[in-house]
């Protein structure tokens, strides 16, 4: 240790000093034996037993946690390997069957947490366990690429008599700004907003805002969008069911219309995923059930059809969400099961509407559209099936991302 | 493929290093060789080949040199002058055709293709050390390496053949032919790497996540962290590979030198670069600079020498006009501090150096950070109030990334690395405490190659 004593700040101290922390080492290696060989021995513990499993444990196709389909063993040929692309998926088949790969996400959260960060991949912990995904800035050329779609569509159904809805719902970040971190608070989503107000009124789209009024829900203290989720809670879903019945002349609907059901108390949403933080504690989900649901029937195109509206095995899942009508699918019918003659409304929609669609199902028939799937023209099928309502559904997230919405214009001539 | 990847660490180190400890002595460098090659064509199938090649030339023309050093001066001089031009034009035709090809062609009447050619990874890194053998020989600094096994395995050395430091053959010579293995230079390797790792992982990516953040928040406040943390990034990315170079070696019973030396301590910008990645400062020095004459032939002279080495050192780190003007920027803080400010800093207050050094590497990193230079003058003006002052995102991951900011600038200053040494020599308690550190640490950033895909390599691609 004595040649650090003089720093005479050349390169040589540098040599200086990685020699005498060597040296240091060697004088010691008898007093550091069993320490250093635990040292060794743990290091190469550690990378050995996980090597191992990785190779031993089997392949996962697909991760319910991220509800995402994860990289099995890449393909391997000359042409694959000397174009680099076996290497590259090579490396993400590794991250992604890594073993304890849950374990491992939780703990980087955890020392994210440690450092006081607040957020951890675009998550923000904000007051009382609440996960709030963060989107500082839009795709404001896709959004109003997407609302003028939406504008074409309206004014072209209009013409045909037919009444259209817009309903434009927030994300977690719009509706709880008041628990975010007050340096982060409402800016950006009040200039998103902003956007789209502007966006919609250069469209000639009016909207029914379904920010406020959940705002103002939330800030009531009610639990109106789920904690570990983007979605929002049954309840949430409702008070947005009353503010679109409100513009489009359906029943509204109070909570003392309903049988609540406690359908789960262990749900993890995606944002939860996302922010890795193993410590929160689960969001429950509750079906409102009223009294004919279960006489309903919900068939899935291309897919299987149950009576009433939900799922129910997608409870044991982690995808717990899907359980409402089934989850995404291209298109969803909602119809009595007597095949009593009910009015058909056209729903449009992010996977939001799933959630209200049981409201909206109570005194009609439904068709649920998801455009980012279905490929067909939405004008012909409302002639075609004889609608003369359509409630347009979206979160801000899905109107600022590429989902399909040129579809729309589908079948509406050459305008 | 970089050490701070999943398939580094539990694939090809697992692999290596249990067929490296178990083949008897006599083999190690063959399983070296043979590991290496695998490594770098594991990024790069095709140009093991020129690496193969480089190798051999390399080697025939030590050889050579060697041979007819005691015989004839001139055919000695002949075969390293051949080294030189035949290693210089893979590196210029690799890294450089394109950008000269692009400049050319703005020149009325010509038009010359760029080629595309993606560039050997550790191409500037490996010729440059190759190079050093071949000098070496020649002005009887080396002996010559007869095995062609061990030469092979000195230039493709994996720990240090993508990113540093520049091995220079003479450092290395001695332990190729016989290096011992222990358990002391075992464990103090694996310390050195795992610090390496967390310094990588733990600290340079979250600050480069922040760059990209910041740097293109189009804010004042902003663009002026965005580019405090590239300057974070940027040290702890390559110094971090530095240090897992320097612990694989220590594993395998080699002593690399050292290749920083905390520079953001630096009291002048010279001494900036006596601390900022020593090994390419040593090599331009030995290898241009005295060659060129150094400073004893007259100021002009020293001057001219100094403004080649600097040209040369910028235009070493990209086929961009920005990386030349980063070279001259320094050439011409160096000259002005050669001529007088050096001795005004030496009795200026400690504080007084030191910030003026970091307000000039601070900008260094800025003129490095864009090979654009159109986005560059748009984030300068960004800098200086051509926009709004700040914004919520901005204010919230500021506050978010205090205590990492803390840590990098502790990490930053020798105090860690000496205390750390104090406790370990004093108390077995705290070695204990140190060796548990350090398998926590490494899960930890297990745990972040696991959950992130942000893991760049800044120098990845020199």
């Amino acid at each position: 240790m004595k040649a650090l004593k003089k720093d005479n700040h050349s390169h040589i101290s540098a040599d200086e000093e990685q020699s005498a922390h060597l040296a240091l080492e060697h004088s010691l290696a008898k007093k550091c034996r069993f320490v250093n060989i635990s040292l060794a021995a743990s290091f190469f513990a550690f990378i050995f037993v996980f090597a191992a499993l990785f190779w031993l444990l089997p392949d996962r196709e697909s991760s319910e946690n991220e509800n995402r389909a994860l990289q099995t063993f890449p393909e391997f040929s000359l042409q694959t390997l000397s174009s680099g692309k076996f290497t590259e998926e090579f490396a993400k088949y590794m991250a992604d069957q890594f073993p304890a790969r849950d374990f491992f996400v939780g703990v980087k959260a955890a020392s994210e947490c440690a450092m006081l960060k607040g957020q951890n991949n675009g998550v923000i912990t904000a007051r009382g366990g609440q996960l709030i995904s963060r989107f500082d800035s839009i795709d404001l050329e896709t959004l109003d690429t997407n609302i003028d779609c939406v504008s074409k569509f309206a004014k072209a159904a209009s013409s045909d008599g037919i009444s259209v809805t817009c309903a434009f719902a927030g994300r977690t970040m719009d509706v709880m700004t008041s628990s975010l971190p007050r340096t982060y608070g409402s800016e950006a989503s009040d200039s998103q907003l902003e956007a789209l107000d502007e966006i919609c009124l250069s469209h000639g789209v009016e909207y029914v805002d379904l920010v406020s009024p959940l705002r103002a829900h939330y800030e009531n203290g009610e639990y109106v969008y789920y904690r570990t989720d983007h979605h929002w809670t049954t309840l949430g879903a409702m008070y947005a069911y009353n503010e679109i019945a409100e513009a489009s002349f359906l029943p509204a609907v109070s909570e003392n219309d309903f049988r609540k059901e406690t359908a789960s108390d262990s749900f993890y949403g995606t944002t939860w995923s996302s922010a890795g933080t193993v410590w929160t504690s689960p969001d429950t989900i509750e079906f409102f059930r009223y009294d004919g649901d279960d006489m309903l029937t919900t068939s899935v195109y291309g897919g299987e059809s149950f009576s009433g509206l939900y799922k129910r095995e997608a409870l044991d899942t982690k995808d717990k969400y899907s359980a409402f009508i089934g989850g995404n699918a291209a298109r969803v019918d909602i119809t009595s099961k007597g095949g009593e003659k009910r009015e058909k409304i056209l729903v449009v929609k992010d996977s939001f509407a799933h959630s209200v669609a049981p409201f909206i199902a109570k005194n009609y028939d439904v068709v649920l559209i998801d455009l980012r799937y279905y490929t067909g023209s939405l004008i012909n099928l409302c002639r075609d099936e004889g609608i003369n309502k359509v409630i347009i559904l979206y979160n801000m997230d899905t109107l600022c991302s590429e989902a399909g919405f040129r579809r729309f214009r589908t079948g509406l001539g050459a305008s | 493929m970089v050490f701070s990847s999943l398939e580094f660490l539990f694939l090809f180190f697992a692999v290596s290093v249990l067929i490296y400890f178990t083949v008897p002595l006599k083999l190690r460098n063959a399983v070296l060789l043979a590991v290496s090659l695998l490594f770098y064509g594991w990024g790069e199938p095709v140009y093991v080949f020129l690496m193969i090649g480089t190798i051999l030339i390399d080697y025939v023309c030590g050889y050579l040199v060697d041979k007819f050093k005691g015989t004839s001066r001139k055919k000695a001089r002949g075969f390293m002058i051949a080294a030189i031009v035949i290693n210089l034009a893979l590196l210029g035709f690799f890294k450089y055709y394109d950008f000269i090809a692009e400049n050319l062609s703005a020149l009325p009447f010509v038009n010359i293709k760029p080629l595309g050619l993606s560039l050997p990874i550790g191409i500037s890194f490996y010729t440059f050390q190759a190079l050093s053998y071949v000098i070496d020989v020649y002005r009887e600094d080396a002996s010559v390496q007869k095995n062609p096994v061990s030469f092979g395995a000195y230039v493709t050395l994996f720990p240090q053949l993508i990113a540093g430091p520049i091995v220079r053959y003479r450092d290395v010579d001695e332990q190729l032919r016989r290096r011992e293995h222990n358990i002391v230079m075992l464990s103090s390797g694996i310390r050195t790497f795992i610090c390496g790792l967390a310094k990588k992982v733990l600290l340079a990516n979250p600050a480069g996540a922040l760059w990209d953040s910041f740097g293109s928040s189009g804010t004042v406040l902003g663009s002026w962290l965005g580019i405090l943390f590239f300057s974070f990034q940027i040290y702890f990315d390559f110094s971090g590979y530095s240090d897992m170079a320097i612990g694989l070696g220590k594993m395998m019973g080699f002593t690399f030198r050292e290749n920083f030396y905390y520079p953001y301590m630096s009291k002048s910008v010279t001494e900036f670069w006596r601390r900022w990645h020593i090994s390419l400062g040593t090599w331009f020095r030995e290898y241009v600079y005295i060659p060129l004459g150094g400073n004893r032939k007259g100021k002009a002279r020293t001057y001219f020498n100094l403004f080649v080495v600097w040209f040369l050192t910028g235009l070493w780190h990209g086929a961009s006009w920005n990386f030349i003007i980063w070279g001259l920027y320094f050439f011409v803080i160096l000259v002005i501090e050669k001529a007088f400010l050096l001795k005004k800093l030496e009795k200026a207050p400690a504080l007084v150096a030191r910030v003026y050094t970091l307000i000039l590497i601070f900008f260094c990193w800025w003129l490095f950070a864009f090979d654009n230079m159109a986005e560059g003058i748009s984030y300068l003006s960004t800098m200086f109030g051509a926009s709004q002052l700040t914004s919520a995102a901005v204010n919230f991951d500021f506050i978010s990334s205090i205590v990492l900011l803390c840590i990098l600038i502790v990490s930053s200053t020798p105090y860690p690395r000496r205390i750390y040494y104090r406790l370990w020599e004093k108390y077995a308690a705290a070695r204990w405490v140190f060796a548990a550190l350090s398998v926590i640490v490494l899960v930890v950033c297990t745990a972040y190659l696991v959950d992130s895909s942000y893991n760049p390599f800044l120098y990845f691609r020199f």
